[in-house]
This record gives structure tokens, C-alpha cells and sequence, in this order.
């Protein structure tokens, strides 16, 4: 996990969506328990109130849970909440950017498009994992 | 509260052991180089003469030293741990008497050791017409309480001082000096009444028959009255490092 | 943890001022970073709250009570001062001894475990230790102590990368296993930055800010874009920073952005982003 300070996006923030990058990856499972805050802290040199703002934000996303002198557990059902908040936002926070990217480039919503359609994400993979 | 108390006089005990340890060094190498010296110019055949033992000489330069070289670092050892100067204080004057206890009662240890096998008697044994022990030792203890409290208080008016003021003070055996010299040319008269006020208050109104009680009450109550003034320097004195 | 109320406290050498009518409350389990430049007089009022100096004028209170001279205020503190106050012939286990007799929450095991984690050795006297390892040795008297109220002055001074790593690590763990109240003094803010909770800034010897970060933070923000947008947007904004890239400029805004402002923004394509607590500190204290 890492934490990017200097980000525009605030540290609460940017722990929720790493949680939830790992709960989609499968790496935290549905009702399985997540790192404590404590653990969180020390890990990444962020003071623990500002952890628990992430975490708070998590529980009223419904994503994780407290179980009080336990710890923190995924909810059931948490990864298709976060599928779906995600699609919802996916049109302003990946397609409004790439959009705007291609029109300082001078590239058309066409040729966006025929991209897309030529874009063979299996090869892309594939080179990828070769340069790991 | 009173752990902070405990724990610095403890602390400060096992500091002052250690000064008391050198300081019974050299106590003890300076009583074997004056019998050597005394053998060497009178021969064996002295050996039936009583020695008087250079101990309390040795031992007083030391209290003094011992004073001024713990009380200031002591001191900052002690804001470190969030003890108030007051605190600090009263728990050097306690270590400082134990240590003043075992400078004298070692002087009559090495006394009656050193009889054994060569007759010796203590400086104060020389001063005032003493029998007991304890009476011995008590001009003793008086005296190295005295000047272990002189070297505090000389270590915090060196430590307030600022750079001239303190060559000022270093030098004070010179002006000390100047002025002897100086009261020599005028009859004397300051060193007269300094003979006299130290025969007054040591006890010796009657040279015949001097009183130690007297010279024992003086310097206690020298120790209280320094005491007071290094609490009234230590009051508000900030840290300073050197 | 404890309350700290510091009230009204001035201080000054010969004509400098180091201190000017000081208020501020530090209060409960929180990190508090006390930013200031050099000569901002941080040290000046941490040495007069741990009883090193006197105010001229004013009162620290510990829990409801005198700070000054006294001596159950002040074993609620433990600051780890940038001088060495022990004997230089000590050895540093003998020092942690020693501050469990005065500090008696201070743990013994703990503190030779953290010794051997920044591997300083315990038989070391602190006369030979090198600017490194007396801030090693000074921060781990500190961590150790589990005092209510735990002040660092320049804690990494000397220390290396991993280091320093380590320490925020261990501050961090520390002050989860028992809350205390730490006061962290340094000019490292960038690094520092993510560990605060409430900052107290000082110039000059008066308190710029005491808030929360979050707070500090909101107070203003940074805009780029092309530069006459910038200009046009800036008009009668109170901008503490402008940095231009040849037609690329960037400003910090120090107000709150409003809806209307938001508005403007996106009007006028620029680019937001928060302001950093290093930038906005540096601006504020130049």
C-alpha cells in the first residue's frame, strides 16, 4: 500500500480507495478481517485519526464493518457495492478525462472509438506481465 | 513526589560514592608519601614519634572539588527528568552530608589503622582537646559539609556568570593575594581581624583551651547561610549549556 | 495524556523578543505539530513550559496546576531536548535506569528493545555517541518514558532515511498503544505532515494558527491553469503564492473556495487542488 501525500485526492480518501482496490482484488475477502487502524498507522506514517476518517468513510459505504474488541471485517455484498459506485463514477472519473485528453490532442470521439474497438487489452496484459 | 526525591538522592549517592572513592585515594597515598618523607629525613628511629596525619587537608580540597564538579551537571541531569530546583536541592543537601559523614569518619578509620603500626593522630586531634571519637569526627563532618556546599555554591556563581565576570572569579587566590600585600604595607590590619574573627568563631577565644563545639556550630551554621544563598541563585536560574 | 493551557506567556532576551503574549491550549491524545521558522521561539516556549527558563510574564498550566516549579506538573513531561543534560561519562543504560526512577510509566524492556532496533548499544557513553545517536538515544528516552505528555524537538536531527523511518513508525505504534499527548517540534513539515493532527503555527513569536490540519488546510487552496485565466480568476482573491511556467501559471488562494468560485473554475478550465501544509506554512511565515 502506498500513500501519495502530495496527491490532490485527501489521505482519508485515497485509504478508502486502496481498501477497496484490495476487496475487489479479492485480496480482502467478504467477511474476512482488514488490517486495524493500528497496523494502518504505523504502516504508512499517517496519524490514526486520520485512518479512522477512511475507515469511517468505508462503514458508511457500507463497505466494511467493526466488530467491537475484534477488529474490522468486510461486509457481505461489499464487493458489488463498490462495483457499483464505481461504474456509476466511472464515466466522470475515466471517460470525462480520457474525453478531455483526446480533444486537447485534437483527437475525434471517433477515433477514440475506433481505438477502443482495436484495443486488444489481452496483448496489453500479456506485455505487461513479460515486463514483470 | 517522593520518588523524585528517592530516586535523585539515590542517584546522587552513588555519584558522591564514587567521588569519595578517589577522594580516599589520593587521602591515603598523600598519608603514605608524608610518612615516607617523615622516614627518609628522621630515620626509623622516629618511629616512636606521634605522626599527624596530612588527612583532613586532602580530604577538605576534595569536598570542595567534589562540590563544584557535581552540582551543575547534576542539576541539568535533573531538569532532564522534570525535577524543580527546589527538589534538587534538598536532595543534595542529604548527599551531600553522607558524603561529609564518610570523608570523616574514613579519616578516623585511617587514624586508628595507621596506629597500629606507627603512632598518628588527626589535625583536628592537634586543633582542640578532643577524647571521644565523636567529637573528632564532628569537627570533621562540619568542616567537609562546609566546603562541599562552598564548591556548589561556587559551581552556580561560575555557572551565572558571564565570560569576565568569570575570570574575575577564577582569579580570586590573586586579588586575595594583592590584598594581603597591599594590608601587609598598612600594618596588617585586615589579616588581624581576619585572625581574629576566625579564632572567634573556630573556637580558639581561649587559646589555652579551644572549644571544637564553637568551631562545629560556626561552620553549621556557614553551611545553612550558603544553603540559602545557592537556593536564592538556583530559584530562578534558567538552563544554560556550556 | 494531560491538558496544557499555556496563557499569556512572554518572554524576551535583552530586546529580542522571543515570545510575545502566548496563548494556546494543547489539549488531550492528539499528535500537535509545532511548526515554526528558526527563531520562531518553539524552543523558547517548550523550554519555558518543561521549566528550563521563566517566562517574563504569563502562566503554563499542567491539568488546572502551575507548570512553574512543579514538580508533579512536570512528571507529566517528558521533552527531548536538542542539548544533552547527562554527564557525558554515563552509559546509556544506565541513563534508562535512571529515568525509570524519575519517570515511572518508563519502560525498561521496551527501551532496550528500541535501542537494539536503531542499533544503538546500551554500553555506549553518551559523551562518544555521534549527533545521530544522541537524537537515537534522546528519542528512544522519550518513546520510552510513556510520560502523558511527550515532546520531540527535532527528533530525526542526524538521522538517515531508515532511521527516521523508524522512528515515526514507532511514534505512531506507540501512541496507539496509549494515547498520549505528543507535541512534535520540527522543520521537517513535509515529512511530518501526515503524522499531525493539530498544528500550532508560530512567527515571530506569536501564534499564527493553533488548529487542526484539516482546518489549516481548508483555509486555502492552489489553482493553475494558463495565465490570463489565472489573472482573471485571482481578481481581488487574497493569493499568498504565484509560481508561472512561461503562460502556465499556479497560485495558492488563501480563503475558502465558495460555490461561485467553483463555478468560475470550471468556467474557466482551471485546475484545483488542496493546499500542501508545507506550502501554505512556508507563505504564511515568510
Amino acid at each position: 500500500m502506498r500513500i501519495n501525500i502530495d496527491s490532490q485526492i485527501p489521505i482519508f480518501i485515497q485509504l478508502a480507495e486502496i481498501v477497496e482496490d484490495n476487496i475487489l482484488n479479492g485480496i480482502y475477502d467478504e467477511e474476512t478481517q482488514i488490517p486495524s487502524t493500528t497496523e494502518v498507522a504505523v504502516a504508512l506514517k499517517v496519524n490514526p485519526a486520520t485512518i479512522n476518517r477512511g475507515v469511517n468513510l468505508l462503514v458508511e459505504r457500507g463497505i466494511v464493518y467493526k466488530k467491537r474488541g475484534v477488529g474490522m471485517f468486510v461486509c457481505n455484498g461489499a464487493r458489488e457495492k463498490i462495483r457499483a459506485r464505481r461504474r456509476k463514477a466511472f464515466l466522470s472519473d475515466f471517460l470525462q478525462p480520457l474525453l478531455e485528453e483526446a480533444r486537447n490532442l485534437g483527437i475525434s470521439k471517433s477515433e477514440v472509438i475506433a481505438m477502443l474497438n482495436g484495443y486488444n487489452s489481452e496483448e496489453t496484459n500479456q506485455r505487461r506481465s513479460a515486463d514483470e | 513526589m517522593e520518588k523524585t526525591l528517592q530516586t535523585l538522592r539515590w542517584y546522587l549517592s552513588q555519584y558522591m560514592a564514587r567521588l569519595l572513592l578517589i577522594a580516599l585515594l589520593c587521602a591515603v597515598g598523600g598519608v603514605i608519601l608524608s610518612d615516607l618523607a617523615f622516614y627518609s629525613t628522621g630515620g626509623y628511629e622516629l618511629k616512636n614519634v606521634v605522626q599527624t596525619l596530612p588527612y583532613e587537608l586532602i580530604a577538605t580540597v576534595f569536598a570542595w572539588i567534589a562540590g563544584g564538579s557535581f552540582f551543575i551537571p547534576q542539576f541539568k541531569m535533573a531538569l532532564a527528568n522534570g525535577v524543580s530546583r527546589k527538589t534538587y536541592l534538598l536532595a543534595c543537601l542529604p548527599a551531600i552530608a553522607a558524603f561529609a559523614a564518610a570523608l570523616s569518619i574514613f579519616g578516623l578509620i585511617l587514624a586508628w589503622v595507621h596506629s597500629l603500626f606507627w603512632p598518628a593522630v588527626l589535625i583536628t586531634n592537634v586543633l582542640y582537646p578532643l577524647n571521644g571519637w565523636f567529637g573528632v569526627a564532628l569537627v570533621q563532618f562540619a568542616a567537609y559539609f562546609l566546603m562541599t556546599v562552598f564548591g556548589c555554591f561556587i559551581a552556580i556563581l561560575m555557572y551565572r556568570s558571564n565570560g569576565l565576570a568569570r575570570w574575575v572569579l577564577l582569579l580570586a587566590p590573586v586579588w586575595f593575594y594583592i590584598i594581603l600585600v597591599a594590608d601587609a604595607s598598612d600594618a596588617g590590619r585586615v589579616m588581624q581581624a581576619l585572625i581574629g574573627y576566625l579564632r572567634l568563631t573556630l573556637g580558639f577565644v581561649v587559646m589555652e583551651a579551644p572549644n571544637p563545639y564553637i568551631a562545629v556550630l560556626s561552620l553549621s551554621v556557614y553551611a545553612f547561610i550558603t544553603s540559602g544563598i545557592i537556593y536564592l541563585m538556583m530559584r530562578r536560574v534558567p538552563l544554560k549549556m556550556e | 495524556m494531560s491538558d496544557i493551557e499555556i496563557r499569556h506567556v512572554s518572554k524576551a532576551y535583552g530586546k529580542t523578543k522571543a515570545l510575545k503574549d502566548v496563548s494556546v491550549a494543547i489539549t488531550g491524545a492528539k499528535v500537535y505539530g509545532l511548526l515554526g521558522r528558526n527563531g520562531a521561539g518553539k524552543t523558547t516556549l517548550l523550554n519555558i513550559l518543561t521549566n528550563r527558563i521563566f517566562a517574563d510574564s504569563g502562566e503554563i498550566r499542567v491539568d488546572g496546576e502551575s507548570a512553574m516549579e512543579n514538580d508533579r506538573a512536570q512528571a507529566k513531561i517528558f521533552y527531548m531536548t536538542e542539548q544533552t543534560l547527562y554527564p557525558k561519562n554515563m552509559r546509556v543504560r544506565n541513563v534508562f535506569q535512571l529515568t525509570r526512577g524519575f519517570y515511572p510509566s518508563f519502560d525498561l524492556t521496551y527501551a532496550h528493545a528500541l535501542a537494539e532496533r536503531f542499533q544503538l548499544r546500551p554500553e555506549s557513553r553518551i559523551g562518544a555517541l555521534s549527533t545521530g545517536y544522541l537524537s537515537i538515544f534522546k528519542l528512544i528516552l522519550t518513546l520510552a518514558s510513556n510520560a502523558p505528555v511527550m515532546i520531540f524537538d527535532e527528533p530525526v536531527l542526524g538521522l538517515d532515511a531508515n532511521h527516521r523511518d523508524l522512528f515515526y513508525r514507532e511514534l505512531l505504534a506507540r501512541y496507539q498503544a496509549a494515547p498520549n499527548t505528543v507535541i512534535l517540534s520540527t522543520h521537517l513539515i513535509e515529512e511530518a505532515a501526515a503524522l499531525l493532527e493539530e498544528v500550532i503555527i508560530l512567527k515571530e513569536g506569536q501564534v499564527l494558527f493553533a488548529r487542526p490540519v484539516d482546518e489549516l488546510l481548508q483555509l486555502a487552496y492552489v489553482v493553475s491553469g494558463s495565465q490570463e485565466n489565472i489573472d482573471r480568476y485571482a481578481k481581488g482573491k487574497r493569493v499568498i503564492r504565484e509560481e508561472a511556467l512561461g503562460r502556465y501559471k499556479s497560485i495558492t488562494i488563501y480563503q475558502p473556495c465558495s460555490s461561485a468560485d467553483q463555478e468560475m473554475l470550471a468556467r474557466l478550465g482551471l485546475d484545483q487542488a488542496p493546499a500542501r501544509l508545507q506550502e501554505l506554512f512556508i507563505n504564511l511565515t515568510n
